[in-house]
């Protein structure tokens, strides 16, 4: 989903802040559920490092996946020409909008139903010990952690070719020069283009960290895969505070270990000061879906759900209108003498208000993204929505074993609403795109 | 013998021969544009020319035609005749027109923040272009021949800016060593587009006479193209002026620049401004006496 919110720069010492912002997250969680029986927190996490070992290989094989076709896919795309870049551009958007759970389980019931292949061709095979060598432990973690990385790849892909396309229109072009100098096509691409979207590249892989561990915990929970994703998907269903804070507290070092790794990827850019930048890079969406999963049932729990979309992309935002704002020609008018309210009239309010209604759409589209992993996951929560947006969300809550096995038999209904989410969010973003007022 | 003795030799093959060279570029809701309009030049070995004229002239146009850069289509280049070292270029194809980009016919453009890979080192952008058009230098040579280059345009301490990014080096630094990379292939012609437009005047300066002091050394061909008639004595030794897409003056600099005959050279002329006491007005071109 950052692929429907403006490129940001994260702040400095971001694996840090992001260990410190588990921890305190989930220190904060206890506290205001009064929850202060710590022992409970490590009992009720057996083996959870060893899990979190298994979501840490799965993420990072998704994210490398990802990055690998975003690239292949986005410069390959640069070659065809403009117009079929944008397009391509666009089907990463549309990829990165279908609601994980829609993938998961559609993967599932193709798998199962449509190829026909038993259930137990998605679970690894084990066999005496005597028989455990290493190419056979080789293989079964390999077919064992391939599906939800695979799965996990999708999303993740599509952002990636969409910020590959995007991004790659901020950098310089030095296709002409480079031309002039006798330098292959390829070299040009390969060497040239591709490094200086490297750092670009490194920050959207950070920024699709914060969003990964809400795709773990549907995906895991879809495969019953034994990681760190599928455990707190049982906190999450059972209410489990302490489970739940201690799922901030460990998707925390997780997300630090993963962007201090990609920290080694090549080239730097600056890092954003304030505290927007500082709150905004947090993985919000899945503390958002933390609390929902402790509060009690109302129609005001989708304000949490509001205000995580709204923290996580505001520094994007923010950035993007200082940017704006520092290129708007007022120096001119207050030359002449303009008042500073008929400067804001003429000057400002105009592209002030595309910007505001270009939030909005890009909020409302995350929002109905949000609402899709919530209901995933939570199904309960499915009653306080009104009835037409309950009749379209009912279909992506697949809880109970019933629900599992007539998905399984019959995708159509998961397939449309997840189209028609996809479609909904698609729409919402393309206006965004459009009313969102470009850099001069 | 100098650069320019030798230019002037009456058997010397020209380097660079277009006849009759037209550019034309394609519009949706339009006609297509003539941007330059069957113009012909010569160059020899050795020679330098300046392409002179207003901003849209078409002189840019017209030396970027010379190794085919111009995207074909929006572009639409024809000619009677445009060879290279008596091979025409307009029958070449990519892979042949990618061996005398850089190695043949070597660009400078005005922007080198433009034309440098801001991520890269500039060691790595030198090495690349010695890599691609000197087989000649072995890879464990690179360095030391990318430091004498450095030396060669003036960058001090050559050894220790191997390693810089451009961003950490002044412009004027900057379009030395696009000079340097122009330079290291050894190619036959350079073609200086406006190199000194993004740079203050005194680097202008240093760059014009570096150009100059380079062409001397390495008895290259220059072709520099430029709209401002007052930096171009030093460097060439012919000039031709372009007007709307045609040539209309050509000659010796020095009897152009001391003898105008065309209207508009003598109107581009009045626009330099001189130092001294009692100096006329500057006047803006009279775009209707140059129509009439």
């Amino acid at each position: 989903m950052t692929s429907l919110q403006p490129f940001s720069l994260p702040p400095r010492w971001l694996p840090l802040r992001l260990l410190l912002g588990g921890i305190t997250a989930a220190a904060a969680l206890l506290l205001f559920f009064k929850h202060q029986d710590l022992n409970a927190l490590s009992v009720s996490a057996p083996g959870l490092w060893m899990r979190c070992g298994s979501s840490l290989l799965v993420l990072t094989v998704a994210l490398l996946l990802a990055l690998c076709i975003g690239v292949l896919v986005g410069l390959g795309a640069r070659c065809m020409g403009p117009r079929t870049e944008m397009f391509i551009a666009f089907l990463g958007r549309a990829l990165a909008c279908v609601p994980v759970v829609v993938l998961a389980w559609g993967f599932i019931s193709g798998w199962i139903g449509r190829l026909g292949w038993p259930v137990e061709s998605l679970t690894p095979a084990y066999f005496p010990d005597i028989q455990d060598s290493w190419q056979i432990m080789l293989a079964r973690t390999l077919w064992e952690y391939l599906a939800p990385a695979l799965i996990m790849a999708l999303p993740l892909s599509g952002e990636m070719i969409h910020a590959v396309i995007t991004d790659g229109r901020a950098v310089l072009d030095l296709d002409f020069s480079l031309r002039a100098r006798g330098v292959p096509k390829a070299s040009r691409l390969w060497r040239h283009h591709l490094n200086q979207l490297l750092p670009l590249l490194r920050v959207r892989l950070q920024g699709l960290c914060l969003i990964a561990p809400v795709y773990l915990i549907i995906i895991e929970d879809a495969l019953r895969f034994m990681g760190w994703g599928g455990w707190l998907a049982q906190s999450i269903r059972a209410s489990d505070a302490s489970g739940i804070a201690l799922g901030f507290a460990s998707g925390g070092a997780m997300l630090a270990l993963l962007c201090t790794c990609l920290q080694g990827l090549r080239g730097r850019l600056k890092t954003a000061g304030g505290f927007v930048a500082t709150l905004a890079w947090q993985p919000w969406l899945f503390w958002g879906l933390g609390m929902l999963a402790l509060l009690p049932a109302s129609s005001l729990l989708w304000l949490i759900l509001w205000m995580a979309v709204l923290m996580s992309g505001s520094a994007g935002w923010h950035q993007t209108w200082n940017k704006i704002e520092a290129e708007l020609p007022i120096d001119a008018a207050r030359v002449c003498g303009a008042s500073e309210l008929e400067i804001w009239r003429t000057h400002i309010a105009a592209v002030q208000f595309r910007m505001l209604a270009a939030w909005i759409c890009s909020l409302f589209a995350q929002t109905l993204l949000g609402i899709a992993a919530a209901c995933a996951l939570l199904p309960r929560l499915i009653d306080e929505l009104n009835e037409p947006l309950a009749h379209i969300y009912r279909p992506l809550a697949i809880a109970s074993v019933h629900d599992a096995a007539q998905t399984l038999a019959d995708p159509t209904a998961l397939l449309q609403s997840g189209g028609g989410i996809a479609l909904a969010a698609l729409c919402l973003i393309q206006l965004s795109r459009i009313v969102q007022p470009r850099l001069f | 013998m100098s650069a320019k003795s030798k230019s002037k030799s009456p058997k010397a093959v020209p380097l660079l021969c277009v006849r009759d060279l037209q550019i034309e570029f394609s519009r949706h809701d339009a006609e297509p544009l003539k941007a330059v309009k069957g113009i012909s030049l010569e160059l020899k070995p050795g020679e330098s020319l300046a392409l002179v004229g207003e901003s849209g002239s078409g002189k840019s146009a017209t030396a970027l035609s010379f190794a085919r850069l111009l995207p074909e289509p929006p572009a639409h280049i024809t000619a009677r005749q445009m060879t290279l070292n008596g091979h025409e270029i307009l029958e070449m194809k990519e892979r042949e027109l990618r061996a005398i980009r850089g190695k043949e016919i070597a660009y400078i453009f005005q922007e080198p923040t433009t034309s440098l890979n801001p991520v890269l080192t500039i060691r790595t952008q030198i090495a690349e272009a010695l890599a691609l058009h000197r087989p000649d230098v072995s890879k464990a040579g690179r360095d030391d021949e990318i430091v004498k280059w450095l030396d060669k345009v003036g960058i001090v301490d050559s050894r220790k800016r191997l390693h810089a990014y451009p961003h950490e080096l002044s412009g004027g630094m900057q379009q030395r060593v696009m000079i340097a990379m122009a330079l290291c292939t050894q190619p036959k012609l350079l073609i200086a587009d406006e190199p000194t437009t993004a740079l203050d005047v005194t680097i202008q300066k240093q760059i014009m006479d570096l150009l100059a002091q380079l062409r001397r050394d390495l008895d290259m061909s220059i072709i520099l193209i430029t709209h401002n008639l007052g930096i171009i004595r030093s460097v060439v030794d012919r000039v031709a002026v372009m007007f709307r897409g045609e040539i209309v003056e050509t000659g010796p600099v020095d009897e152009v620049l001391r003898n105008p005959q065309h209207a508009y050279t003598k109107a581009l002329l009045a626009c330099v401004p001189r130092m001294g006491p009692k100096q006329p007005r500057l006047k803006a071109i009279d775009y209707a006496v140059l129509d009439a």
